[in-house]
């Protein structure tokens, strides 16, 4: 017999549909792998969701952006626990109870409800207002509810020091080498009618120089004060008001498509939690959700996240770059180490920008392998300016081009143009690099990383000619570089030759392996994949993404015919992207499946590795398939691209999302769009016509968009 | 208090049965009760201090042992020699398939469990597996063993997206914790041959005995990990039985914990 009370979640109401929430069922098996899908976060801020208590086997960190341990490869640092309980369990009968937990995806909060006998529920949230504040409540029988320390140490990590002050209200420090992580807590608990509900707060900050502790324990206790102060129910009010602020312009519609629109919002959710509009924002693998990949920063964020963040949440985007401008001198410094000029941003970056990529791991055969990416996967270079151009593209902030994206345009275009090596021909070659697919290792004339560096050299010239700025006999130099650099493009087949001697491989197809995707390399061993034309992701492919309008007509569908069957996905990356290149090739029911498995990648656990975090660079390919694949939106020469191709199926579309500082509302179905904006923009249909205005209008007529 | 008895007769396996049981005895806390039998037409053997003896066909006196209410483990020998193909002898092929209880089996010459043992636990990641080893895991981890897991996938099990090695690490932890919840000191994955990378962990990593799962099926084509172990490795084999599914569940394939697979894509 359930007992009838009052429910802590109820605080928060019922979202306006079921695709605003993301339920998962909570089991000791699972339990880690939704603590990654609940979690909250702010950008500054992450804390894994779900309450952690003894019945569970609970992985609950929480984590501070930018702060990583000092450790040789440093990993993000693990704070205090918060969420912890001695006890929140009902009273359950025969059964074991079931606990249920429910994102509300438009009020940023979790919201669980454990039920046996009597139901025990909660709900949690990290501020969107007041930062570093978090926020329990839970409600249900008196003696299921024990709240223990409100603090609690973090799962032990090598060379991290906890303390515990004495002062009242205790604070919990986490600390590793100048990296510190102080939190302060207070409970409030209320018995009334048999029924417990617990209020506790806490309040987070941190330091990465070596602040004084005291200091820090003082602010944590001081800000403690101010929220308790507020009390729940005004934190609640303005956190939920300032989700509910944060969708209005980005919301998307796909009335008959819940679950899919579900996984967009979830996508977008994530994203917004891991990103803030502050000074700068270090974007992880796995944002603050979890330890894998110790949290560093790779091209996931450059290619797959910002331009995602450019279209829906600018400002945060910005953060992202400035994370890396801020890291230029490392790079710089990088660079002049190894002979070079410029910057070379490193494929793993973590506090202090280094190189942080492990030198070596252990392969499904047991063999220590050498990790080469640090050394070798260059193109991070170009896909750093690479993401500075897509927000330029998307938002026209001059001030950030000036600024900013200019000086990581030149310092790249200085680093590949002495990267580059001309032959006794004249052309030129970048040798040695390892490519998107990372299966094949110090390889010459990646064509990825030659295009995108020619891409990067161009730009450059460009960005200077606009500009006035730069010396213009080296922008000559780069362009002269950018001109012979080799293209591995086969004008007589229509594709391009992923490295030199790729076609020479053995010609092995991923299907003869399995059905893909699949992790070839483990299948076959380091060794042997090399000598196959098997690939990990999408590499050329890439380049229709992000470079479309360098790339030759007619190429996408000859490339995606080559090299889709020797593709074995075996990356995250690699299922939106594919979805994306499909829905512009016309392949809507292909795209269609590696877009809904980009949707489950996390939510079903694909990748087995789930516990340790989400895929923020899944969630980002999701969303750029959707609105660069199917909507055919993306920004180009100040205009706005839009050339719709909509699955039957999904019906109409609706999409906000921010172009140029202006709001803008796509509503698309199969035969026609509508575009409206609160000040003129200017679009373009893929067939160059062009149109200005608030309200436009087109409908397709013989495969073509016409404006009406 | 439970017993852990201990078969012996007068193979070359009688000292590590004997040094197995006293050490099992000492993790599990468990009376140790070394047995041997005396069948029709043989004379006793040599050993008979501190034995107890009992008499006739020594596979269904066993079993009769075996079945009692108190026992916790039982001990017995391998065949005497690693080169036979068949590494297990009748006696203890035909308790293998009966027991109700775990049966630790010793090499001849082979090693005994030290106080503190390494030990390696092989799961194929279904729950039925997991379920049989996680009690003895347990109990042995806190008598103060150090277990070390391993799973080894085949190319159909093996998660499709891995990302790269740094990923591999995640996953087998992982594993870890939804197979033996804080028992393991560390996780290993492989792919291929689960007996090869057995045997190949177990000697890089000087494990003290291996904890096997198993349906005590000894037919034809089964039990092929079991019979390779036994063959090439000198410590005990703690040979943990799959207590049958219910009724109606018998023929449903064993359920995996981890996370689902991706469905095929369109032609």
């Amino acid at each position: 017999m359930l007992v009838a009370m009052g429910r802590a979640n109820e605080a928060v109401g019922e979202p306006a549909t079921d695709s605003w929430t993301s339920r998962f069922v909570v089991s000791a098996d699972n339990r880690r792998v939704v603590e990654s899908l609940t979690a909250l976060g702010n950008g500054s801020f992450g804390t894994r969701g779900l309450i952690s208590h003894s019945t569970g086997a609970s992985r609950p960190d929480t984590f501070v952006n930018g702060l990583y341990d000092n450790a040789d490869v440093p990993r993000l640092l693990a704070g205090p626990v918060w969420n912890g309980l001695d006890a929140c369990r009902p009273e359950s009968g025969n059964q074991a109870p079931v606990e249920e937990a429910t994102l509300d995806l438009a009020a940023g909060v979790l919201k669980s409800e454990t039920v046996g006998e009597t139901i025990v529920s909660s709900v949690e949230f990290v501020s969107l207002c007041r930062p570093g504040v978090v926020v329990l409540r839970i409600s249900g029988p008196v003696d299921s509810i024990s709240p223990g320390d409100p603090l609690r140490e973090p799962p032990k990590q090598p060379g991290v020091t906890v303390s515990r002050s004495s002062n009242d209200p205790q604070t919990l420090t986490v600390a590793s080498g100048a990296a510190t992580i102080t939190a302060a807590a207070s409970d409030v608990v209320c018995d009334e009618d048999g029924l417990r509900t617990l209020t506790r707060i806490a309040v987070y900050t941190s330091s990465t120089t070596s602040a004084d502790a005291e200091e820090l324990e003082e602010r944590c206790r001081e800000r403690l004060g101010d929220a308790t102060n507020v009390g729940f129910a005004a934190l609640l009010a303005e956190h939920t008001n300032a989700w509910r602020e944060r969708w209005k312009p980005i919301t998307i519609d796909l009335d008959s498509q819940p679950d899919t629109e579900r996984s967009l919002r979830f996508a977008q959710f994530h994203l917004l939690c891991a990103s803030n509009p502050g000074d700068e924002v270090a974007i992880g693998a796995r944002g603050l959700t979890g330890r894998a990949y110790n949290g560093h920063v790779f091209w996931d964020t450059d290619v797959f996240v910002l331009p995602a963040l450019a279209a829906f949440a600018p400002t945060h985007a910005r953060a992202a770059l400035r994370y890396r401008w801020h890291r230029l001198a490392p790079a710089q410094r990088r660079a002049h180490a190894e002979g070079r000029r410029g910057a070379r941003f490193p494929w793993e970056s973590a506090g202090t920008g280094d190189e942080v990529t492990p030198r070596s791991g252990t392969d499904l055969h047991g063999n220590i392998i050498p990790i080469k990416t640090g050394q070798e996967e260059e193109h991070i270079v170009a896909d750093v300016a690479w993401a500075m151009a897509a927000y330029v593209a998307w938002t026209g902030d001059q001030e950030f081009l000036r600024t900013t994206a200019s000086e990581i345009f030149v310092e790249t275009a200085r680093y590949w143009q002495s990267r580059i090596e001309v032959g006794d021909d004249g052309v030129g070659h970048l040798r040695g690099v390892i490519g998107p697919d990372e299966y094949h290792e110090t390889i010459d004339d990646n064509a990825f990383t030659n295009l995108m560096a020619r891409w990067n050299l161009r730009h450059a010239v460009t960005t200077c000619e606009e500009l006035g700025i730069g010396d213009q006999t080296e922008c000559a130099a780069w362009r002269r570089s950018a001109e012979r650099l080799l293209n591995p493009y086969d004008e007589q087949r229509g594709i391009h030759e992923q490295f030199n001697d790729f076609f020479e491989l053995e010609p092995v197809l991923a299907g003869s392996l399995g059905q893909p995707p699949l992790p070839a390399d483990a299948l076959l061993g380091h060794e042997r994949i090399q000598q196959t034309q098997i690939i990990k992701q999408a590499d050329v492919l890439m380049l229709h993404h992000m470079i479309p309008d360098d790339m030759p007509p007619g190429s996408l569908e000859s490339d995606l015919a080559y090299y889709l069957p020797r593709t074995a996905h075996g990356s995250s990356l690699s299922p939106a992207v594919t979805a994306s290149l499909l829905a512009r090739s016309g392949q809507t029911e292909a795209a269609l499946f590696w877009f809904d498995l980009a949707a489950r990648l996390d939510t079903d656990d694909l990748s087995h590795t789930t516990a340790g975090g989400i895929h923020l660079a899944t969630m980002g390919g999701l969303l750029q398939a959707f609105n660069q694949g199917f909507l055919g939106v993306r920004p180009r020469h100040g205009d706005l691209v839009v050339d719709p191709r909509v699955p039957p199926k999904w019906g109409t579309i609706t999409q906000g999302f921010i172009f140029r500082c202006t709001p803008v509302l796509l509503v698309a179905s199969e035969g026609e769009f509508r575009l409206t904006s609160t000040d003129p923009i200017s679009t373009v249909t893929a067939q160059g016509e062009r149109r200005t205005g608030r309200r436009i209008t087109a409908r397709r007529t013989h495969n073509q968009w016409e404006y009406t | 208090m439970r017993r852990v008895l201990g078969f012996v007769d007068d193979s070359p396996c009688t000292t590590s049965v004997i040094s197995t049981a006293e050490s099992l005895g000492r993790l599990l806390n468990a009376d140790v009760d070394l047995i041997s039998v005396e069948e029709p037409g043989h004379g006793p053997p040599e050993r008979t201090h501190g034995v107890r003896m009992v008499t006739g066909d020594a596979a269904e006196v066993l079993a009769v042992e075996l079945a009692a209410h108190d026992v916790a483990f039982a001990v017995m020998g391998s065949r005497s020699t690693h080169t036979k193909s068949e590494p297990l002898g009748h006696v203890t092929n035909a308790l293998l398939q009966s027991s109700p209880v775990p049966l630790a089996i010793v090499p001849p010459s082979g090693e005994s469990l030290p106080q503190q043992p390494r030990l390696l636990v092989p799961l194929d990641g279904t729950g039925e597996t997991t379920t049989a080893v996680r009690d003895v895991a347990e109990r042995l981890t806190e008598a103060g063993a150090n277990i070390v897991g391993l799973h080894v996938y085949d190319s159909s099990s093996v998660p499709p997206f891995v990302d790269s090695l740094r990923n591999l690490e995640t996953i087998a932890e992982e594993f870890a914790e939804r197979h033996l919840p804080g028992r393991t000191e560390r996780c290993e994955l492989r792919i291929g041959d689960p007996g090869l990378h057995i045997i190949e962990l177990a000697q890089l990593d000087e494990i003290d005995g291996i904890i096997l799962a198993w349906h005590q099926r000894l037919s034809a084509g089964r039990a092929e990990v079991l019979r390779y172990v036994l063959r090439q490795l000198s410590v005990p084999i703690l040979i943990i039985p799959i207590k049958p599914a219910p009724l109606g569940r018998a023929s449903s394939p064993p359920e995996r914990l981890e996370g689902k697979s991706p469905p095929a894509p369109p032609e």
